[in-house]
């Protein structure tokens, strides 16, 4: 390589880098100070902290604020506060700041003190964006393997907004902006993949700030990180109505839109006013206050979340457990109670369960609950603190009045867990058409989902134009194959162009009248299809297909099906 | 004028497009010129081909955000003009000094004419650059891609100009090293 060579190569370095170095050249980004380590989030602590004493309100950390009686938060606010002062804030208590009460951190790209707001009026001036991107959702882990807990924040809005990634540093708050492409699918174990060096990554810390670690396994199929819909201080999200559920209403479902939820409380029966809530297949009434509803992707699975935040929390007794009392409900397909069992074992290692004789499971913290559904289970996780008192209390009132969806109802996007089509091909050495039957099954992946014939094919995971895909490859020839990619833009344009890259220069691609792009291979032997479909959340799923010419009417039918069949979700 | 609706005008095929684009982006593609080629008229004539070009890609190509575009073209433009005046010997400044520094990691030998290897390379570069510290990638970019001096980089930086070589010289020794083991120098 020659020096011009590698000065031109540096045109192509991710655009993240451009952008960052040239808030450097500015003079935005200033050397990070390591002088005083922790004096500035001590002192943004302690005006907190003087605040809450001024107004009496108080703040508890968040496990405390689900448990306290009402008339012992101030003083357990004031204690609580007085511990603040003498020692570091505990890692919940930070994150929970940054995100509801604009507690300011150091941005090591711009190198200015900011807070989440106004991170997101700076992201929208730097981007040139026309609308502000907001919060959408977050997650804490250990990100960079030193034991303390990272805070992770993703944004909606126009384009691709970073991850926010804040952690403490001796003391002091800092974050950092990852572009998704630097910083995408992240995991339970803080692995993520880099767009820009095509390869699983990692953080690490040097010199007070954080470095990216390449790794050479694969990790496609380590669990994905657990994310909670950001919701903002002081109001209850309300919940997205998802198409197939805004048919439903109280009045089809034959239940009353307010009722009251009764359990028993030392010895007294206890009435509070709850709502109905209308998820996707079920229904349940919530109490109207104490509890905060949250959409979580819980272990890959998109799941509504309900915490209670303390005052309707007395049903459960008294305690200062930092474990929450939270009902969490999901879908999960598939048929077999044995394998929905293992799963939330397997998902849940803290939990020690047994199971009783009507299938549910329990631990000491937690009751799992399973609800057949046509094509699978919606399983309700019912937790509560290790030595609530009086049972369930509210939370059982609130699984009482679990009701699923009558099946004339049933709104599920659910697909049959199999599925059978008739293709017809060409036999050439009887020079003629013939029916037949393809038995497939159906594959659901976070996204999407489609039928996969039960024999002949074989998946495997590859990098397909630089990004994770799944591909199933035909056993009697591999030259016929059905992958599936999810790109990283929610534009389709730029779908388009990844598409033409990707195929590469063997196959004259054009774009097809289906929006996709589709050509046969420059030497006539091979055909290549790409589809984009966007999902509910924006993402885009390249469905791909090849196969020989040759195969057009015989094989190319398995991955035209396949293709047909794709769906996102 | 935000970048969506400077976006918005060059779909409408609306020249205004070139003059909200010069107005938001002209001092920013200036300056990149100007650290490459050291000339003002022949930096200003970049610019212009920069909208021109911008012009000519936009659409099918909505890039967000238009910085790093505009950026990346006016950068490419630049050295090729750069170059084409090397061969009349009037190329020099900083350009020079940067390729100067940089043969300390690269071999000499033309290898990116393969666009297999090219991609590789660049793969093996970004890789290098992620690993880097935030403090380190900026300096190093503020110097090879936009081309800035090192008294330039002090000034950002609040770091003494011997703070910044040494940094960049310790830099260039760790890419010669990986370039070295990735066999790609």
């Amino acid at each position: 390589m020659t020096e011009m060579e590698l000065l031109e190569l540096l045109r192509d370095i991710p655009q993240g880098y451009i952008r960052q170095a040239d808030a450097f050249r500015q003079g935005h980004l200033r050397i990070l100070k390591k002088q005083r380590p922790g004096a500035a989030v001590r002192k943004i602590l302690s005006t907190a902290a003087m605040l809450v004493l001024i107004l009496g309100a108080g703040f508890l950390g968040f496990h405390n604020r689900l448990t306290k009686a009402p008339g012992n938060l101030t003083d357990q606010a004031i204690l609580s506060t007085q511990d603040r002062q003498k020692t570091q804030p505990d890692t919940e208590e930070w994150q929970r700041m940054v995100l509801w009460e604009d507690l300011s951190f150091y941005d090591l790209d711009t190198g200015n003190t900011t807070n989440l707001s106004q991170f997101c009026q700076d992201l929208t001036r730097r981007n040139g964006l026309a609308e502000t991107p907001k919060p959408s959702h977050y997650t804490c882990l250990d990100l960079d393997g030193d034991g303390q807990t990272e805070l992770v924040v993703a944004f909606t809005g126009w384009g691709d907004p970073p991850h926010l990634v804040l952690g403490d540093f001796d003391g002091k708050l800092c974050a950092v902006a990852y572009d998704t492409p630097q910083m995408d699918r992240l995991k339970a174990d803080g692995v993520f993949y880099h767009a820009g060096i095509r390869s699983w990554a990692k953080l690490y810390r040097t010199g007070g700030e954080w470095a990216v670690q390449t790794l050479e396994e694969d990790h496609s199929h380590a669990p994905d990180a657990i994310w909670t819909q950001w919701v903002s201080a002081g109001t209850e999200a309300e919940p997205e109505a998802a198409a197939n559920t805004e048919k439903v209403t109280p009045e089809l479902l034959m239940r009353q839109a307010h009722s009251d939820l009764t359990f028993w409380k030392d010895g007294a029966e206890v009435s509070v006013p709850a709502n109905l809530f209308i998820g996707d297949g079920y229904s349940l009434y919530i109490p109207q206050e104490g509890w905060v509803y949250e959409q979580i992707d819980y272990h890959g699975i998109p799941a509504d979340r309900w915490v209670c935040t303390g005052a309707a929390g007395d049903g459960l007794g008294q305690n200062s457990t930092a474990e929450p009392t939270q009902l969490t409900i999901l879908f999960r397909p598939g048929t077999d109670y044995q394998d929905i069992w293992d799963w939330v074992i397997a998902v849940n290692p803290q939990w020690n369960m047994v199971q009783n004789a009507r299938g549910s499971l329990y631990a000491d913290t937690a009751t799992v609950n399973f609800f057949p559904a046509e094509t699978g289970f919606i399983v309700c996780i019912l937790e509560t603190p290790r030595f609530g008192t009086e049972g369930l209390g509210i939370l059982g009132a609130m699984w009482q009045s679990f009701n699923g969806w009558p099946s004339t109802l049933t709104g599920f996007r659910h697909r049959d867990p199999e599925a059978s089509f008739t293709l017809t091909r060409y036999l050439d050495d009887q020079q003629q058409w013939e029916e037949y039957t393809v038995e497939t099954q159906l594959y659901r992946a976070k996204g999407y989902s489609t039928y996969i014939p039960k024999e002949g094919f074989e998946s495997e995971d590859i990098l397909y134009g630089g990004l994770p895909a799944i591909r199933w490859v035909c056993q009697e020839n591999r030259e016929v194959w059905f992958a599936v990619v999810k790109l990283d833009t929610q534009d389709f344009d730029q779908a388009i162009q990844w598409g033409f890259s990707a195929g590469g220069s063997d196959y004259g691609l054009y774009e097809d009248a289906s929006g996709g792009v589709s050509g046969s291979s420059t030497d006539g032997s091979a055909y290549l299809s790409m589809q984009f479909h966007k999902s509910y959340n924006s993402s885009i799923y390249a469905a791909i297909r090849h196969y020989p010419l040759a195969q057009t009417d015989n094989l190319g039918g398995y991955v035209k099906l396949m293709t047909d069949q794709f769906q996102t979700e | 004028m935000e970048d969506e609706q400077i976006l918005d005008l060059y779909f409408s095929r609306s020249e205004q497009a070139i003059g909200e684009t010069a107005v938001k982006y002209g001092a920013y593609c200036h300056s990149i010129a100007f650290h490459v080629l050291e000339n003002k008229e022949d930096a200003e004539e970049c610019v212009s081909d920069t909208w021109f070009s911008a012009w000519n890609t936009i659409p099918p190509k909505r890039p967000l955000p238009l910085s790093a575009y505009l950026g990346r073209i006016t950068r490419s433009l630049s050295i090729d003009r750069w170059r084409r005046a090397r061969a009349f010997k009037r190329g020099g400044g900083q350009m020079a000094l940067a390729l100067e520094e940089l043969k300390e990691c690269v071999s000499g030998a033309g290898s990116l004419e393969n666009e297999l290897i090219r991609r590789e390379t660049l793969m093996a570069v970004n890789r290098f650059l992620a690993e880097l510290s935030v403090v380190e990638r900026n300096v190093f970019l503020c110097r090879y891609w936009y081309l800035e001096s090192s008294r330039e980089i002090a000034e950002h930086s609040g770091f003494s100009q011997s703070k910044v070589r040494s940094m960049l010289h310790r830099i260039r020794g760790r890419l010669d090293t990986y370039l070295e083991k990735e066999g790609l120098r």
